[in-house]
C-alpha cells in the first residue's frame, strides 16, 4: 500500500497537499489539468525538490527520509530517460550497477528485460537511432531489472500516436500483474487508462480533488474542477 | 581521463620521494652559502666561484639560491639559529643594518684593509666583494647632449625622459632615492616633482626598466656605470653610456657576512678569505657586472677600460638608511603621487 | 561531497596556513600599517580593475558571439589557440609585448608618424593598463562565454529557425540569457585578476599613482622583512577582494534550463547582414589587440632562436613540463571535487547561499599574494619537513592550486548544465561519485575539462612559481631562466625564452581543441 496523508509541499508560487491511497499491485492513474500538481505530486513521492511534511510510506516504510535511490520506486519521465551517448544496454544496466560494472548474469538479465519489453537485438543502439516508443520501452526495461515494487510514470508515453501510447500502457499493465508492482502513473488522456486502471485520481489545484474507478469517475463524479477538465456543464446548470 | 588524475597524483608523490638531497655524500665538510640566483646561476660567477673555492678547501661548497637579494635576507631572517647557512653572500649595504639588528651575523675578525672602494670600509660584520655605482644610462647615438650635471638633469624642464625602478620593490629604485637623499636632503621632494613628469614610468624591477628603454621608451635608463660594459663585451657595441654627474653617483655595495649560527666558522671566515682573493675578484666584472672589491692583479678586463668614472661616491651609513628609508619613501610618493 | 570538502580544506588550509606561518615568524608585536596610503591605492585598484573587467567582458563577449556564428574561417582554430596564449606569458613578457607595439617607438606610434600624426605619449596611465588587462583576460572571457554558446541545446536552434527569429531575437532569447548567466562568476575572477595584479599596473601604470596593494606587501617582506606588516596587508587584500566579488557573485541567477539533447545545428543569425558586419569588427579588434604584442615577443625571440639549443634551455624545459602537467591535472581534479560540492549544495541541498560561499572560497587563492603564500608556507613547512625536500611537488600543488580559479570557471558550468538536465535520473538510479562523473557528466564535460586542463598547464608553465621565492635554486622552470636571462642583460635571449614558452603552450592548446573536437558541437 502507498500511503499519502497531509503531504503537503510548499513552493514560492505554488503549494500542494495531498491525500491519496493506492493498494498494493493496483496501476492508479493521475488525471488532471496541466500545472495542477501532478507531477509535484511524482516528484514527492521520487523525493525530488523540496521536502515535503506529512506522511508518505509505501508498504508500512516511512519514504521521507529516504534518498531518491534508496527508495523502492523507479520512475519514468516523459523524456531525458536515457543518457544520449550511452547504449540501450549501458542505460539498462544504470539500473542494476550505478558505475556500470556489470558481471556476466546481469548482463544476462539486461537483454532478457530488453527482450521482454521487445527490444531484443536493439542492445546496442544509441538512443537517437531509437524512436520515441522504443526509447520508452528502454527505460521500462531499466525499471525492470532495479526491481523495485513501486513504479512511478510521469506522462511517459505522452509523446506517442495513440495506437503506440495504448500499446505501452498495456505493456505496462502485463508487467505490473506479472511481477506485481505497484503502478502510480499521471495521464493526459484519461480514456486510454480507463480499462487498464484500478483506481484514478483527478488532482487539480494541487489536491487530490477525487479517487474512483475510473468508470465512476468519467462517468459521475462531480466537482467544478472536474466538470472544467471535461469541459462538461456543471450538474443543474 | 580520471585515471590520468590519480596517476599524476601518485607521480607528484614519487617525485616528493625522489628529489635531489641537497647535501652531497661524502666525508669533506659542506659549506653552506646563501645567495642570490643571479649570482649564483647559470650567468653568474657562481660556478667559477664555487670550482675555484673547492680546488684549495678540502670541502663541498653548496650555493644555496634564493629569487633575489630581498629574499636573500627574508629567508635567513625566517629561519633564524636554525638556518643552515655559514656565509650569507649578496646582501647590500641597505640591508646590512637590518641583517645586524636581528643578529644573524658575527664579526668576521678579516683585515679589509687594501680595498679598491671609493670610500673608506669600516664595518666589521661584513666584507664587501663587488660594487659598483648607480647611472643613468643613454643612447649616445640618439641623445646627443646628456645632462652634464645631477643638477641640469633636475632643471632641465624638457630634459631627457627618463625610466626608473620603484624604491620600494627593487634594490636600483631606492639606491637613486637614497642619491636624491644624500644630495638635496630635505628638498628631496621637491627635486622628485621636478623629475615627476619627466618620468615615464616607474617599473617594478630592474629587468623591466632596462627593457623598455632598450624598446625606446624613454631617453635615459636608472643602471649601472657599469652596464655600457656588456653592450661592449658581449654585444660589442660601444652607443651605450652612462651620464656622469661632478655632483657624485650613489654607491651599491654587496657584501658577504659570517651567519651566527655557523657550526664551522673557521671555514666560514676561510670562504670570506677566498672571497677577497683574486680567484674570486677576478669573476666579479664581467661575471656580475661590478667592480670587483679588490682588483685583481691583471686589471679589470678591456670592456671595462673605457667606462667613464665618476669622480665622487656618496654612500649613506645603514643605520641612516634603516631610519629614514619609511620617511623618505612616503616623501618620494607624496611627490610621484600627486 | 567528500573530495569537495577535501578540496575546500586544502585551498582554505594552504591559505590559512601561509597566514598563521606569518604570524609566527611576526612574532606578537603588532604590525604598523600605513592606512593612508592604503586608502588610496585601493581606490585606484578599485577604479582599474572595475574598468578592465567591463571591458574585457565586453571584447570576451564580442568575440565568443563572433567565433560561435563564425565556425568556419580561415586561422580561426590559430587565432583561439593564439588568443589564449596570453594567459601564460610572465606578465614582463606582456609589458615588453605591449610596448612594442603601442609604446612610444612602437609599431603603431612609428606607423601613425609615417602617416604624419604623432601621437605623442599615451600609453603610460590607465590606457596601458587597461590594453595589458584586455589583452590578458578578453581572450580568457571569450574563452568561457564560447562553452558556455557551444551548450546551447540544438532544439533552441531548431526553435528560433522555426519561429524565424531574426539576429536581435536571437541574440535576445539565445545568447544573452547564456552570457549573463556566466558574466557574474567570470566577473569576478576578472575583477580579482585585475585588482592584484602588479607588475603590469607598475610598469604601464606610470607611477606610484597607479599602484596596488602588492607592492606594499612585496615591500614589506623584501625591504622591510616586516612579516607582521605584510601579513596584515595580505589579509586586508583577501577581505577586500572577497567582499568585493561576493554581490558580483550574487548577481548570477541561473534559469534552470529544461531543454533536450541533440545533435549539432547551425544558428539561424549567420547568413543576417548586421552579426555579419559586427563581427567583423569584433574579430578585427580582437585580432588587433591580442595578435600584434604576441608577434612582437615572437619577433623578438626569433632573434636569439639558437640560444634555445643551450642545454640549459633544454633542462629548464624539462623542469617546467614535469611541474606543469600534473599541477594542470591536479587542477582540474581540484576544480572537478569543488564544483562538485558546489552544484551539490546548489541543486541538491538548495542551500544557494553555501554555494556562493564554496565558489567564493575557490577564488581566495587570487587574492592571496604570492609572496606572503610562499613565505607563510615556508615558516609551516619548516614545522615538520625541509621544504626544499619538497621541491617539485610543492611547486606544482602551489601552481595547481593559482590555476584553480581559471578552472573552476570552466567546469562549474557545464557540471551544473548536466545537472539540471540529468540530475534527477541519476540521483534516482543512484549514480554518484566518479561515477556521476564519467557515465552522466562527461559528455558535456570533456571539452571544457580538456581546454581547462590545457589552460592550466599553459598557465603553470609560464608561472614563475612562487616556489622561486624561496626556492633552493635546483630547480630552474622556463620563467626563472627567462627572468635570469633579462637580469644579465641578454634581452633577445630571454625573449627567445618566452617564444618557446608561448610555441609549448600554443601546441597545448590546439591539441586540447583537437582532442576535445572543435566546432559548436552540444552533446554527441
Amino acid at each position: 500500500m502507498l500511503e499519502i496523508a497531509d503531504l503537503a509541499i510548499d513552493y514560492p508560487e505554488f503549494s500542494a497537499h495531498y491525500d491519496l491511497l493506492v493498494p498494493k499491485g493496483a496501476l492508479c492513474a493521475l488525471i488532471g489539468p496541466s500545472g495542477g500538481g501532478k507531477t509535484t505530486l511524482l516528484h514527492a513521492v521520487a523525493g525530488f525538490g523540496r521536502p515535503p511534511r506529512g506522511t508518505l510510506r509505501f508498504e508500512g516504510v516511512d519514504l521521507t527520509r529516504l534518498k531518491p535511490a534508496e527508495r523502492p520506486l523507479s520512475i519514468l519521465f516523459q523524456e531525458h530517460n536515457l543518457f544520449p551517448h550511452l547504449t540501450a544496454a549501458q542505460n539498462v544496466g544504470l539500473g542494476l550497477d550505478p558505475g556500470l560494472r556489470l558481471a556476466a548474469a546481469q548482463r544476462a538479465a539486461v537483454d532478457a528485460a530488453l527482450a521482454r519489453v521487445g527490444l531484443a537485438g536493439l542492445a546496442e543502439r544509441l538512443p537517437a537511432q531509437l524512436s520515441g516508443g522504443q526509447r520508452q520501452r528502454v527505460a521500462l526495461a531499466r525499471a525492470l531489472v532495479r526491481n523495485r515494487p513501486l513504479i512511478l510514470l510521469d506522462e511517459p508515453f505522452g509523446g506517442l500516436d495513440p495506437g503506440l501510447r495504448l500499446e505501452m500502457i498495456g505493456l505496462v499493465d502485463q508487467l505490473r500483474r506479472e511481477r506485481r508492482l505497484t503502478v502510480l502513473m499521471s495521464i493526459h488522456t484519461p480514456e486510454d487508462a480507463a480499462d487498464v486502471a484500478d483506481l484514478m485520481a483527478f488532482v487539480a489545484e494541487g489536491k487530490v480533488i477525487a479517487t474512483d474507478t475510473p468508470a465512476k469517475l468519467l462517468a459521475g463524479a462531480r466537482h467544478p474542477a472536474l466538470d472544467r477538465y471535461f469541459r462538461r456543464a456543471p450538474l443543474g446548470a | 581521463m580520471f585515471r590520468m588524475f590519480a596517476l599524476s597524483v601518485a607521480f607528484l608523490a614519487t617525485l616528493g620521494l625522489t628529489a635531489p638531497q641537497a647535501v652531497a655524500q661524502s666525508d669533506k665538510p659542506t659549506l653552506t652559502v646563501y645567495t642570490y640566483r643571479a649570482f649564483a646561476g647559470k650567468y653568474g660567477p657562481g660556478a667559477r666561484v664555487k670550482e675555484r673555492f673547492e680546488a684549495a678547501c678540502a670541502c663541498t661548497l653548496d650555493l644555496v639560491q634564493t629569487d633575489d637579494a630581498g629574499s636573500l635576507l627574508a629567508r635567513l631572517k625566517l629561519e633564524g639559529k636554525d638556518t643552515k647557512a655559514d656565509v650569507v653572500l649578496g646582501l647590500d649595504t641597505n640591508q646590512t643594518a637590518e641583517a645586524r639588528a636581528a643578529g644573524l651575523v658575527v664579526p668576521h675578525g678579516l683585515d679589509t684593509a687594501g680595498l679598491d672602494l671609493p670610500v673608506p670600509w669600516t664595518d666589521d660584520s661584513f666584507i664587501p666583494f663587488d660594487w659598483g655605482w648607480f647611472a643613468f644610462v643613454y643612447d649616445s647615438d640618439k641623445l646627443r647632449n646628456p645632462p652634464a650635471s645631477f643638477k641640469a638633469f633636475v632643471e632641465a624642464a624638457d630634459g631627457p625622459k627618463i625610466i626608473i625602478q620603484d624604491p620600494r620593490t627593487s634594490t636600483p629604485g631606492l639606491g637613486l632615492m637614497l642619491w636624491v637623499q644624500a644630495l638635496y636632503g630635505d628638498k628631496a621632494g621637491d627635486v622628485w616633482a621636478r623629475l615627476a613628469p619627466r618620468i615615464v614610468t616607474v617599473t617594478k624591477g630592474w629587468s623591466e626598466a632596462y627593457g623598455l628603454f632598450l624598446k625606446g621608451e624613454a631617453d635615459m635608463v636608472l643602471s649601472y656605470t657599469t652596464s655600457p660594459a656588456y653592450h661592449v663585451g658581449v654585444e660589442k657595441k660601444t652607443n651605450y653610456k652612462a651620464a656622469i654627474f661632478p655632483e657624485g653617483h650613489y654607491l651599491q655595495v654587496e657584501v658577504a657576512g659570517l651567519v651566527k649560527s655557523s657550526e664551522k666558522p673557521d671555514l666560514a671566515r676561510s670562504f670570506l678569505r677566498f672571497v677577497l682573493s683574486e680567484a674570486f675578484q677576478s669573476a666579479m666584472p664581467e661575471g656580475n657586472w661590478m667592480y670587483p672589491a679588490k682588483v685583481p692583479q691583471g686589471g679589470l678586463p678591456a670592456s671595462f677600460a673605457g667606462l667613464d668614472k665618476p669622480q665622487k661616491s656618496l654612500l649613506l651609513a645603514p643605520e641612516v638608511v634603516r631610519d629614514g628609508r619609511r620617511a623618505w619613501t612616503d616623501v618620494w610618493l607624496g611627490a610621484l603621487r600627486r | 561531497m567528500v573530495p569537495g570538502l577535501l578540496a575546500l580544506a586544502l585551498v582554505l588550509g594552504v591559505v590559512a596556513a601561509a597566514l598563521a606561518g606569518l604570524a609566527l615568524a611576526a612574532g606578537p608585536s603588532l604590525p604598523v600599517v600605513p592606512w593612508g596610503y592604503v586608502g588610496g591605492v585601493v581606490a585606484f585598484s578599485l577604479w582599474q580593475a572595475l574598468v578592465s573587467t567591463i571591458l574585457s567582458l565586453a571584447l570576451g563577449a564580442g568575440l565568443a558571439l563572433a567565433l560561435a556564428r563564425r565556425t568556419r574561417f580561415a586561422g580561426r582554430t590559430l587565432l583561439i589557440a593564439a588568443m589564449n596564449l596570453a594567459t601564460v606569458l610572465p606578465a614582463i613578457v606582456v609589458v615588453f609585448g605591449v610596448v612594442t607595439v603601442f609604446g612610444r617607438a612602437g609599431w603603431l606610434g612609428e606607423g601613425m608618424r609615417a602617416l604624419g600624426f604623432d601621437m605623442g605619449s599615451w600609453l603610460y596611465g590607465l590606457p596601458g593598463i587597461l590594453i595589458a588587462h584586455v589583452f590578458f583576460n578578453a581572450p580568457l572571457a571569450a574563452r568561457v562565454f564560447l562553452a558556455g554558446l557551444a551548450a546551447v541545446p540544438a532544439e533552441h536552434w531548431r526553435l528560433a529557425a522555426q519561429l524565424g527569429m531574426g539576429p536581435l531575437a536571437v541574440f535576445r532569447f539565445i545568447d544573452r540569457p547564456v552570457l549573463l548567466r556566466e558574466a557574474p562568476g567570470l566577473a569576478g575572477l576578472v575583477f580579482l585578476l585585475c585588482f592584484t595584479s602588479f607588475a603590469v599596473v607598475l610598469a604601464l601604470g606610470g607611477g606610484p599613482r597607479a599602484a596596488t596593494l602588492e607592492v606594499s606587501i612585496y615591500e614589506a617582506l623584501r625591504f622591510d622583512v616586516d612579516f607582521g606588516r605584510a601579513g596584515v596587508l595580505a589579509a586586508l587584500q583577501i577581505v577586500l577582494g572577497l567582499v568585493l566579488v561576493l554581490p558580483i557573485l550574487r548577481l548570477g541567477t541561473r534559469a534552470a534550463e529544461a531543454a533536450a539533447t541533440g545533435f549539432v545545428e547551425a544558428r539561424p543569425d549567420v547568413e543576417a547582414v548586421l552579426p555579419k558586419v559586427l563581427d567583423a569588427l569584433v574579430l578585427a579588434l580582437g585580432t588587433g589587440l591580442v595578435l600584434p604584442p604576441l608577434a612582437a615577443v615572437a619577433l623578438s625571440g626569433a632573434r636569439a632562436l639558437a640560444t634555445l639549443a643551450q642545454p640549459e634551455v633544454l633542462a629548464s624545459l624539462a623542469t617546467s613540463v614535469v611541474v606543469a602537467i600534473p599541477a594542470g591535472a591536479l587542477s582540474v581534479a581540484l576544480a572537478l571535487a569543488f564544483a562538485g560540492l558546489t552544484r551539490r549544495l546548489r541543486i541538491a541541498r538548495a542551500r544557494p547561499r553555501a554555494a556562493d560561499a564554496v565558489s567564493l572560497a575557490g577564488l581566495v587563492i587570487l587574492v592571496m599574494p604570492p609572496f606572503t603564500l610562499a613565505a607563510g608556507l615556508f615558516v609551516v613547512l619548516r614545522l615538520v619537513a625541509d621544504p626544499f625536500a619538497l621541491g617539485l611537488p610543492l611547486l606544482a600543488l602551489v601552481n595547481a592550486l593559482m590555476a584553480l580559479p581559471l578552472v573552476l570557471r570552466q567546469v562549474e558550468p557545464p557540471l551544473m548544465l548536466s545537472a539540471e538536465r540529468y540530475g534527477h535520473l541519476a540521483e534516482s538510479l543512484g549514480i554518484v561519485g566518479t561515477d556521476r562523473l564519467r557515465l552522466v557528466d562527461a559528455p558535456l564535460l570533456r571539452r571544457p575539462v580538456i581546454v581547462a586542463f590545457a589552460a592550466a598547464t599553459a598557465l603553470s608553465l609560464g608561472d614563475l612559481g612562487v616556489a622561486a621565492f624561496f626556492g633552493s635554486g635546483e630547480f630552474v622552470t622556463l620563467p626563472v631562466l627567462l627572468h635570469q636571462r633579462l637580469g644579465a642583460y641578454r634581452m633577445d635571449e630571454a625573449a627567445s625564452v618566452a617564444l618557446l614558452l608561448a610555441l609549448l603552450a600554443f601546441a597545448f592548446f590546439i591539441l586540447a581543441q583537437h582532442f576535445s573536437g572543435d566546432g559548436r558541437a552540444g552533446d554527441r
